[in-house]
């Protein structure tokens, strides 16, 4: 790595550019640890406390080969490329692979899994899935500074924390680098690459908000906006399932924190205001089957009046189940969860939970091949699976690849004169001393205002069209955002990213004419299509999104 | 929901600052490096308790905001 003061900032040059801190960005940089690579990772945040993780986390998934039910490699595979869209097998085979060196990893610094009766480690069933492959973390509010503590000592990877990542580069369809600032200092940063692991983050948030109207308070974490998607996709990246990854889940009521998972695959039976446990109305596995039932069978609930108030009944619990959810799993879920619980006097033993349907955070994944390079050379995608596990493996996997192929080519020289120009574009709104200027809020609060109202768990095709009208319409006013400080100006490059994946989230939506595969339901499309079992991929040509549909791989 | 800090324990190291990926956190540079919350970015604490677990002194705890709890 190699970094040289310009007049309009720093040039860093890398043969590895791993875009984002995370959990994603930790498995990239622990195998390019392995591999030797000359790698530069950089991210918002630090890396003690960034991303998702940097909030905690409480389960790892992990197929471990045993004689377990359903804990083998084609089970695994089986499970995922029967329920999304996009993965091949190859891949899928990769994160099975990543399993056992991840587990190394956490296990080395300290991560403490909770053990099973008779040796080994405890699991538990999960989404729907057919195994138990959800391994419960006892110590998961410090997973991130372990792994920190970790990487920060490794041979070959440098970490440059606090950086806004504004946009990436490419030429000629490769990636060449990005740029962002410093968002304590303000500094311009430019990266040059010969390769790329995208982990900026497969989880959106503030798309949408929840009962207590504040963007922040929400499952994931709140300062990752969408730029895994939309900035790839600015560089040509095709992007898959922007339709239909909307995700939810149930939250404490009041307060965005995650744990659904524990409650539910732990046995908790959700219960509506009339005190009867719904759920079998809507999948065969109640509470623990896929989460996007839960919401639309919740949604369902509310809007024939049984609720709210919702709840989470954990009092059938064994003492020992109750307080392992409550005091073990929930608080390293989420670092806060015990204060919240004294602030409202909560007791799983005694006391049902009072939860409500969460924002809709959006996603997708990055179209890839089966070495998880997109539909740009050299940029790999590291945030195509799901949960800790598959950031974690998913970094992983892109990483081997992506150390391979910086092999192949030259350091791309970065063009400055565009770097000086983006740079004046990017700083705009530190400048802007006109009349009737519209702050960070001002300008983001519209967006969910626009997608809570029109595309919320129920919407229809002429809502989503006037929607994305609305959207055009607060693009437009991009020219009159101001930014007081630098803290402003990153919460509105934040509120850029959001803007251009709500929209193309929603004209993805168009393109679906039925109901069912996504976590919201069509008045006008109301059914299943049969046909439309398929994924739907959209990139970019001269400025336009272009649309193909694309067939589940044959396993 | 932002975090309290109790100034007796508090050694103003800084590492609360430090690592809270929200950046709403700041050391009272003209009086004694007491860490505090920028009053106008209150909101945007995710509540993941990073402040807490850097905090070297146990000097931080949190009251959650009225709005949580009903």
């Amino acid at each position: 790595m190699r970094v040289t003061k310009k007049d309009w900032g720093s040039l860093y040059e890398t043969d590895v550019l791993i875009l984002g801190t995370g959990a994603s960005g930790m498995g990239a940089a622990l195998k390019a640890a392995e591999k030797h690579a000359d790698v530069l990772m950089l991210g918002k945040g630090t890396l003690e406390s960034s991303g998702s993780l940097g909030g905690g986390n409480d389960h790892f998934m992990a197929v471990l080969d045993t004689d377990e039910a359903y804990d083998d490699l084609e089970s695994f595979v089986n499970f995922y490329m029967k329920s999304a869209y996009g993965y091949k097998r190859e891949q899928l085979v990769q994160w099975h692979d990543a399993f056992a060196p991840c587990l190394a990893v956490l296990d080395e610094v300290g991560t403490e899994f909770k053990p099973k009766d008779g040796g080994g480690r405890y699991r538990s069933v999960g989404f729907g899935q057919p195994g138990a492959w959800w391994l419960h973390i006892v110590n998961g509010r410090t997973i991130k500074r372990n792994l920190a503590k970790k990487i920060r000592k490794l041979d070959g990877v440098c970490v440059l924390d606090d950086i806004q990542i504004t946009r990436m580069f490419a030429r000629d369809g490769k990636v060449t680098g990005c740029m962002g600032f410093h968002v304590l200092s303000g500094e311009t940063v430019a990266v040059a690459c010969k390769t790329a692991v995208n982990c900026l983050g497969w989880h959106a948030q503030r798309a949408a908000n929840n009962s207590t109207n504040n963007p922040f308070n929400c499952w994931f974490t709140p300062f990752t906006t969408g730029s895994y998607f939309t900035q790839a996709y600015q560089i040509g990246a095709a992007v898959i399932n922007a339709d239909i990854s909307g995700r939810a889940t149930m939250l404490p009521k009041g307060w965005g924190a995650p744990g659904m998972n524990g409650i539910n695959n732990m046995g908790g039976h959700e219960l509506n205001a009339l005190g009867e446990r719904f759920m079998g109305k809507y999948d065969p596995m109640w509470e623990n089957g896929r989460r996007r039932n839960q919401i639309m069978g919740t949604e369902q609930e509310q809007l024939e009046g049984s609720g709210p108030p919702f709840y989470m009944d954990m009092r059938h619990f064994s003492p020992e189940d109750a307080y392992h959810l409550q005091y073990v799993l929930m608080p390293a879920d989420k670092e806060t969860y015990l204060d919240y619980c004294a602030a409202r006097g909560i007791d799983f033993r005694t006391t049902p939970l009072e939860v409500e349907i969460g924002e809709m955070a959006l996603s997708g994944m990055l179209l890839a091949d089966e070495r998880m390079e997109t539909t740009v050379k050299g940029l790999f995608a590291g945030c195509n699976f799901t949960s800790f596990s598959g950031a974690m493996c998913g970094g992983y996997v892109a990483m081997n690849h992506a150390a391979d192929d910086a092999a192949k080519y030259g350091m791309p020289s970065l063009d400055e004169g565009e770097i000086r120009a983006w740079k004046d574009k990017d700083e705009a709104p530190l400048r802007n001393n006109a009349p009737n200027t519209l702050t960070y809020m001002d300008f983001e609060n519209p967006i969910r205002q626009v997608m809570d109202y029109y595309a919320g768990f129920r919407r229809n095709m002429p809502g989503m069209k006037l929607a994305l009208e609305k959207l055009g319409l607060i693009a437009s006013h991009k020219e009159k955002v101001k930014a007081k400080n630098l803290h402003e100006l990153m919460r509105l490059h934040e509120a850029f990213d959001l803007l251009e994946l709500c929209r193309m989230h929603l004209d993805a939506c168009l393109q679906r004419k039925e109901s069912g595969r996504g976590m919201y339901k069509l008045a006008d499309y109301p059914d299943l299509d049969p046909s439309l079992d398929k994924g739907l991929v959209v990139r970019q040509e001269a400025g336009a999104p272009v649309y193909s549909w694309l067939e589940k791989q044959a396993q | 929901m932002p975090p309290l800090f109790d100034s007796e324990k508090c050694i103003r190291c800084g590492m609360c600052v430090r690592d809270c990926p929200a950046y709403i956190l700041d050391l009272d540079k003209k009086h004694d490096k007491t860490p505090h919350v920028i009053e106008e970015y209150r909101l945007e604490c995710w509540h993941c308790g990073n402040c807490r677990i850097s905090c070297p002194r146990e000097a931080i705890s949190f009251e959650f905001p009225l709005y949580t709890l009903v």
